[in-house]
């Protein structure tokens, strides 16, 4: 998804304007002018003025459009589900490994990832076994990192 | 779908058999909080105490840094984890002000608090280029001049130090502002801005001073203790010479999710203390310039309470709670 | 002088020590090379490790292992634009140019010999000139900090490719990000929501991994492009192409030395900003400024010689002073301490055969790092022969670990996601993702510095040239901010003819 410079100015604009709103409520340090407002005022006004910069910048060079386009690959189908994909994988793993595990989901979102992708069946199951091993004996054991793990399925680790 | 409703019952069924495995505690790794970053001080104290604890129980301790927002996100994990003894962290003297701050409801009512391992008591330092004979002195000039031209820094804006400094100058009659405070990133920043001439005082514990104190570049003027630190002998404290009765004093203490059973508790506490009389961790606290304090679960409660009492008042004096 | 060296040499050349140096150059190579994983977490790593050793073998740990993840960060940073430290993202868009145009060892070999060269230099300046150093930067209070911040920030929109507009607006990104949480001078909460983990702020591990690496994946999940691996130019040796590069870029390498060490030196800042730095200096005195960014060898080979440079450094007023000059030297400090060695002036004096010892470690240490990082980046050659239908995923998988790592919390992953999203949607829009990586590094301290400097003035803004080192550093970056300024106007003047730049 692509904007147009002056869309973009315009988003700037914006996006300066609502931190600076935003920010109203944030303290000072008591008995002081500065505190928690400044830096994101000050963001916001520095923000705000690029905004205009570039919606002028744009109005000169004449380009005025205002709007997005897709970009090419968004016409494709398949494409979509497969960034589809990718996203729900991260976004399982995150709400499924603290339950079920490390080592289960890794598998499951390694084997899915890769036939995704067009990977086989069998490599993408072995390679994926695989590199959760690894990944768990890397940093759960070497680097002991507290990977999730659950009760059941404990006797891998 | 499935996978998850047999993951709960399998749940309920370990929280099930929990109780009456109480007696085998620990029969899994257990995981020590430590809501600071790695390599500060806490870091090392958490680290060391892990590694006794685990020779004393047999089982491995994992220490775990939940870093963030002046120590609220990783004492809120503790918080809120399973009581059941396999979650511990160390606590930190944050949870007498971050709730006065408003920054969480947590209070320290919501541990099991096991033991306090260590304790430093707050100090006056100042550069050796201001040239001031005694804490008297400093005090003189805190008087004299108008509010505000003494700066003091060393902790974060309501920290420890801020309210240390402003328990001082509320003991010696003075307004909690009187000498304006910067916040800075902790102790070392502070001294390093005081040094280099960005502040006047830093009212941080002598320890984290040390380096500095040796180095000739900081003199430090009193110590906020009932009687003088064994680590630094010449250093008067305030009632010996101001004649304030102010005392603070940053602790660390080893706590769970309140809730604890009895016996693992007992087990844990018993645990703790025989960590804490281990020679590498009496050792290394004396080599860091630590000082060595133990209380026991139950006076150790007291001491939290009884800080968290003085520091809401001393914090509302100063405009500093919510 | 001569026996304290050989004494300190007898400390060091012993099988112990130098099989501890080994293997901690190996754990630190590992480290260093797994985006997610920073130098400060392997040094975090090995300090209980070192619990257990003498004073000489544990530092020789710590020091090994450090140098060797600030070079093997650049090794994902080239093959895969992950660069593994926040040091090595100054330059990864070149090293990553490289790698595409089938030359990985280009990037590699210059960022492994330059670092080699500039952490040697910067213990060589480390043995002699610690002390006066130190003095300087102990001067340094948050009114000079303030401008060194802006002069880093500045540099990063001027690095950065495309319309300064653009570079602004990532930068802004950075910043607005650097606020959220609890851990400003005010110690007020901002855009938290209520939510706890929320109060720790936006790592920046997590950020740096979704901007650079997540957006990464997404894409190879969109064009799914099997392309085969950039070719192997198997032959061409790592080491060989240098030489040349020494012979071209001689003054770059040693003003990428000179500038590491001396910003590392300062404390609180570290290797990163070095590498920024100089890169943006490399840039603005080149030749070809217009290659920076394609793949252009100049940048790494001044940068990486700096970042190594800035490691050295920051020993400087750590051992000095006992004040760490960057993360990793803060928890040195503490192993020192541990380890009965209190830093400051009375050990030069009490234990000099101790600080000698450290000495020869740091130049072991950046000597072994040719042969190690050699073997390292021969086999992470590797890496790039396994197809991407297969590579993505355990990329993903290895991000979602560190990510979740550096806290030990899914938060990190959550982080990790939204920033992977707002990094695809820049590059789709053609906005460059390193200034906002810089912002959000350099917000806090920015914010810190400024706020507690007005504190300190009661609110006057002329305080900030008071100071006579703060003046100077105001009137440079001023000065910085004004060369586009006087172009435009030069071009302006000039502009009836068709400008033609005949440099």
């Amino acid at each position: 998804m692509r904007v147009t410079d002056l869309t973009l100015g315009i988003l700037t604009l914006l996006g300066g304007i609502a931190i600076y709103l935003s920010a109203m409520n944030f303290q000072a340090i008591p008995g002081q002018e500065y505190g928690a407002g400044t830096m994101p005022r000050a963001v916001a006004f520095v923000t705000g003025l690029t905004g205009l910069y570039m919606i002028v910048e744009a109005i000169m060079s004449g380009n005025r459009g205002i709007g997005f386009r897709f970009a090419e690959w968004t016409r494709s189908g398949a494409a979509l589900a497969r960034v589809a994909t990718v996203l729900l994988l991260i976004l399982g793993y995150i709400l499924v490994s603290p339950i079920v595990g490390f080592v289960p989901t890794t598998i499951v979102v390694l084997v899915v990832a890769m036939l995704t992708l067009g990977t086989r069946l069998v490599p993408a199951v072995i390679v994926s076994v695989v590199a959760t091993i690894v990944i768990q004996q890397s940093f759960g054991k070497l680097l002991l990192v507290p990977l999730p793990r659950s009760d059941f399925l404990s006797f891998l680790w | 779908m499935k996978s998850m409703k047999f993951a709960a019952a399998l749940a309920g069924l370990m929280a099930l058999s929990g109780a009456a495995q109480a007696q085998d505690f620990p029969d899994r790794p257990i995981q020590l909080i430590v809501p600071w970053g790695a390599g500060g001080g806490t870091d090392a104290v958490g680290r060391l105490l892990g590694a006794q604890i685990q020779q004393e129980l047999g089982v491995p301790v994992n220490v775990v840094n939940r870093t963030g927002g002046s120590g609220v996100v990783g004492h809120s994990a503790l918080a809120m984890a399973e009581p059941d003894g396999y979650t511990i962290g160390i606590m930190t003297i944050e949870i007498d002000m971050m709730h006065w701050q408003g920054l969480t409801d947590l209070t320290y009512k919501d541990f099991d608090i096991l033991a306090i391992v260590n304790s430093d008591a707050g100090g006056l330092m100042v550069s050796a280029d201001a040239g001031y004979d005694g804490v008297e002195a400093l005090l003189e000039k805190i008087k004299s001049e108008p509010k505000g031209t003494l700066k003091a820094s060393g902790t974060g804006q309501g920290g420890i130090w801020h309210v240390g400094l402003a328990g001082w100058l509320l003991s010696e009659g003075l307004a909690p502002d009187q000498v304006t405070f910067v916040p800075s990133q902790g102790a070392a920043p502070g001294l390093t801005d005081m040094v280099a001439g960005g502040v006047d005082i830093v009212p941080s514990s002598l320890a984290e001073g040390r380096a500095m104190i040796d180095a000739g570049r900081v003199v430090p003027l009193a110590s906020m203790s009932p009687e003088r630190q064994d680590a630094f002998p010449d250093v008067p404290t305030l009632a010996e010479t101001t004649g304030s009765d102010w005392s603070v004093a940053v602790w660390r203490s080893v706590a769970a999710p309140a809730g604890l059973p009895d016996d693992v508790k007992a087990k844990l506490e018993a645990a703790i203390a025989a960590a804490y009389e281990s020679d590498e961790y009496q050792n290394f606290m004396q080599d860091r310039g630590f000082g060595l304090r133990w209380a026991g679960s139950a006076e150790a409660t007291e001491i939290v309470a009884a800080d968290d009492a003085v520091f809401g008042e001393v914090m509302t004096k100063a405009g500093l709670a919510q | 002088m001569t026996s304290t060296l050989i004494e300190a040499a007898g400390l060091v050349f012993q099988p112990y020590v130098l099989g501890v140096i080994f293997c901690s150059a190996v754990f630190g190579m590992f480290v260093g090379a797994i985006p997610g994983l920073t130098a400060t977490m392997a040094t975090a790593l090995l300090v209980p490790v070192t619990f257990f050793m003498d004073p000489v073998p544990a530092i020789a740990a710590i020091v090994t292992a450090t140098a060797m993840a600030i070079f093997s960060g650049d090794i994902p940073g080239t093959l895969l634009r992950m660069p593994g430290t926040p040091a090595s993202a100054a330059y990864v868009q070149d090293a990553f140019a490289l790698t595409k145009k089938g030359t990985p060892e280009l990037a590699l070999g210059a960022s492994l010999v330059f670092s080699s060269i500039g952490g040697i230099f910067g213990t060589l300046v480390l043995m002699t000139a610690s002390p006066v150093l130190a003095e300087i930067a102990l001067k340094f209070s948050s009114f000079e900090y303030f401008w060194l911040v802006v002069l880093g920030l500045s540099c990063a929109v001027f690095i950065s490719p495309g319309s300064a507009a653009r570079g602004l607006i990532a930068l802004f990104i950075g910043l607005f990000a650097a606020t959220i949480g609890l851990d400003n001078p005010a110690g007020a909460p901002r855009y938290t929501f209520g939510n706890v983990e929320l109060l720790g702020g936006v790592q920046f591990i997590p950020a740096m991994i979704g901007l650079f690496a997540v957006s990464e994946v997404i894409r190879g999940f969109i064009h799914r492009r099997n392309t085969a691996p950039p070719p192997k130019t198997g032959n061409s040796s790592i080491f060989r192409q240098q030489f040349a590069n020494l012979k071209k870029y001689p003054v770059q390498a040693l003003r990428g030395s000179v500038l590491g060490t001396a910003i590392g030196a300062l404390p609180g800042a570290g290797a990163d900003i070095a590498a920024w730095i100089s890169y943006a200096v490399s840039k603005k005195f080149s030749k070809t400024p217009e290659k920076f960014g394609t793949g252009h060898v100049e940048g790494i080979v001044e940068a990486g010689a700096s970042n190594n440079g800035a490691m050295s450094g920051a020993w400087i007023p750590a051992l000095v002073f006992g004040i760490p000059g960057d993360s990793i030297t803060a928890i040195v400090i503490g192993v020192l301490y541990i380890k009965g060695l209190n830093p400051g002036p009375m050990i030069f004096i009490t234990q000099p055969q101790m600080i000698y010892a450290v000495f020869i470690v740091f130049l072991l240490a950046n000597l072994m790092m040719l042969p190690l990082g050699w073997v390292a980046i021969k086999s992470a050659r590797q890496v790039l022969s396994i197809p991407t239908r297969v590579l993505m995923p355990i990329i993903l998988m290895f991000c979602m670990v560190g990510s979740f790592a550096i806290n030990n919390s899914v938060f990190g992953i959550w982080l990790m996601l939204i920033f992977g999203i707002v990094g695809f949607l820049m590059e789709e829009n053609d906005i460059p993702i390193a200034p906002a990586i810089l912002g959000l590094v350099l917000g806090p301290m920015l914010e810190q510095n400024f706020v507690t400097s007005m504190i300190k003035s009661d609110g006057s803004f002329v305080a900030f040239f008071e100071r006579p080192i703060s003046a100077g550093l105001g009137m440079f970056t001023i000065a910085i901010w004004m060369i586009p300024l006087v172009m435009l106007v030069v071009r302006r003047v000039r502009s009836p003819k068709p400008a033609m730049p005949d440099a």
